[in-house]
């Protein structure tokens, strides 16, 4: 319920100042050691930002997205090394099993439009950066034979950031097609990882101001 | 200057580890392992050698640990059954089973094992019936002989004290061993306890007890299903300070 209210909140209050809606599909790679146990994702990714400008190269963006991750294997094999007294070690076999792995991520940043085509104002290719905050959500669970077996469920914070190059293209004063392709990359804090991946994302813009 | 360094190093760091693809099947980050093959030496060891076939498919993957495993369950074995952690030489690597620790009379399935930074693996089992060892003791003396220092004779019986110990006596004579398990083929090593490999050896005489002296050769051989044979060529034990020289042969029957 409070994620449900600090969504529309954080909508709300970005619609309201700057009057944009945009909608993107994104298709979401991962890649890395979150690669090796993540297949890539699609989901959607609700926004807002102002439309460039001749006069305004730069703008502000926020947007937000649910990405439900699912892993690469019903069961990961996994070891564990036990150190005897006399100095020998025994390889304990044992297995991770995923169940859960949702990150429910917020972006806010600034796209730069560096120049428009010469021969219409309607396309601009931009660089963008973000920085987002998050939760991530995760049920799994870990054995090793003879040594433990632990179940894991709940959810902890994330932080981290992503970087995009795309292209705008104004169809009228109403609605703008918007792709992109980018780069993030994110920080659990319990327990610490990193999760990795690169998009692509296709979106159409509203303004309704 | 400083969020301008800040900033261009986050970007770098997001776009280098956006970078690295990721492969399509969890399974092709493990590594790939074979058992080539398993052999008897003469100390009674099964010297096992395995090849790495693949370290991972993934970019910089490493081997960690290599081994093998065995089972005389009709299917492959699990990691940790009969486990052995092996020497990486390049591709190949070799581990040696002790002495005794293989029942010659069953069969066994022996796989090899790998593990890197995302797992492990295990290959596909190769079996090996019969690891039963030829011994060739380097002494030939007559069955149930004795000799120990200036004491010469013939053994009257040989006792089963328990599964794993026996007594060949001649009156107050005795020479017990005990094996750390049922007797096997092979050659074992006198020490000070039976383990793996080595066996508890020594003499009564005198109503003392001497123990040989540790690292000494011990034949076993396999004379039949039930019967082995004991031979043991120019041991030595301590009594007081006078070094005692010793050699005997005695059947132990199951």
């Amino acid at each position: 319920m409070r994620f449900t209210l600090l969504i529309m909140g954080f909508m709300l209050l970005n619609f309201y100042s700057l009057s944009q809606l945009n909608l993107s599909v994104v298709h979401f790679r991962p890649t890395s050691a979150f690669g090796s146990a993540m297949k890539p994702t699609f989901t959607a990714e609700l926004g807002t930002s102002k439309r460039f400008e001749d006069d305004k190269k730069v703008r502000m963006n926020f947007s937000g997205t649910l990405m439900v991750f699912k892993p690469k294997a019903d069961t990961f094999l996994v070891y564990s090394v036990i150190t005897n007294p006399d100095g020998t070690s025994d390889v304990r076999p044992g297995y991770e099993v995923t169940n859960r792995y949702i990150n429910l991520m917020f972006y806010g940043g600034a796209e730069y439009a560096p120049f428009v085509f010469r021969h219409t104002d309607k396309v601009h290719p931009f660089i963008g950066m973000d920085l987002m905050i998050g939760f991530n959500f995760y049920k799994g669970e870990t054995a090793y034979s003879g040594l433990s077996h632990t179940q894991e469920s709940g959810n902890t914070m994330i932080f981290g950031g992503r970087v995009k190059i795309g292209l705008e293209y104004d169809l009228n004063d109403f609605f703008s097609l918007n792709g992109q392709f980018g780069s993030s990359a994110w920080l659990l804090t319990v327990p610490v990882s990193i999760g990795s991946g690169y998009h692509y994302s296709l979106g159409m813009k509203y303004n309704f101001n | 200057m400083r969020t301008l360094v800040l900033t261009i190093s986050f970007i770098s760091l997001i776009v280098t580890m956006g970078c690295r693809k990721a492969l399509k099947n969890a399974e092709d980050y493990y590594p790939e392992a074979e058992i080539t093959s398993a052999t008897i030496m003469q100390d009674g060891t099964v010297k096992v050698v395995g090849e790495v076939t693949s370290v991972g498919k993934y970019k910089g993957s490493v081997i960690d640990l290599v081994g093998f495993c065995a089972t005389t369950a009709s299917r492959k074995p699990i990691l940790n059954e009969r486990q052995i952690t092996a020497t990486l030489d390049g591709n190949t690597f070799t581990a040696f089973y002790p002495a005794g620790y293989f029942d010659e009379d069953s069969t066994y399935n022996i796989s090899a094992w790998a593990t890197n930074h995302y797992g492990y693996a295990i290959s596909s089992y190769k079996s090996f019936g019969s690891l039963f060892l030829d011994v060739t003791p380097t002494c030939n003396l007559p069955v149930d002989y004795y000799q120990s220092g200036i004491n010469t004779g013939y053994y009257s019986s040989v006792q089963e004290v328990s599964t794993n110990e026996f007594w060949a006596s001649n009156g107050p004579y005795r020479c017990s061993i005990e094996f750390p398990t049922s007797p096997t083929a092979g050659v074992f090593k006198t020490n000070a306890y039976a383990e793996v490999g080595k066996v508890k050896c020594g003499f009564y005489q005198g109503g003392s007890w001497y123990a040989l002296t540790s690292g000494k050769n011990v034949y076993v051989q396999k004379m039949s299903s039930t019967v082995y044979r004991v031979t043991i060529c120019d041991a030595q034990f301590q009594v007081g300070s006078i070094t005692v020289n010793a050699s005997t042969s005695f059947d132990i029957t199951l």
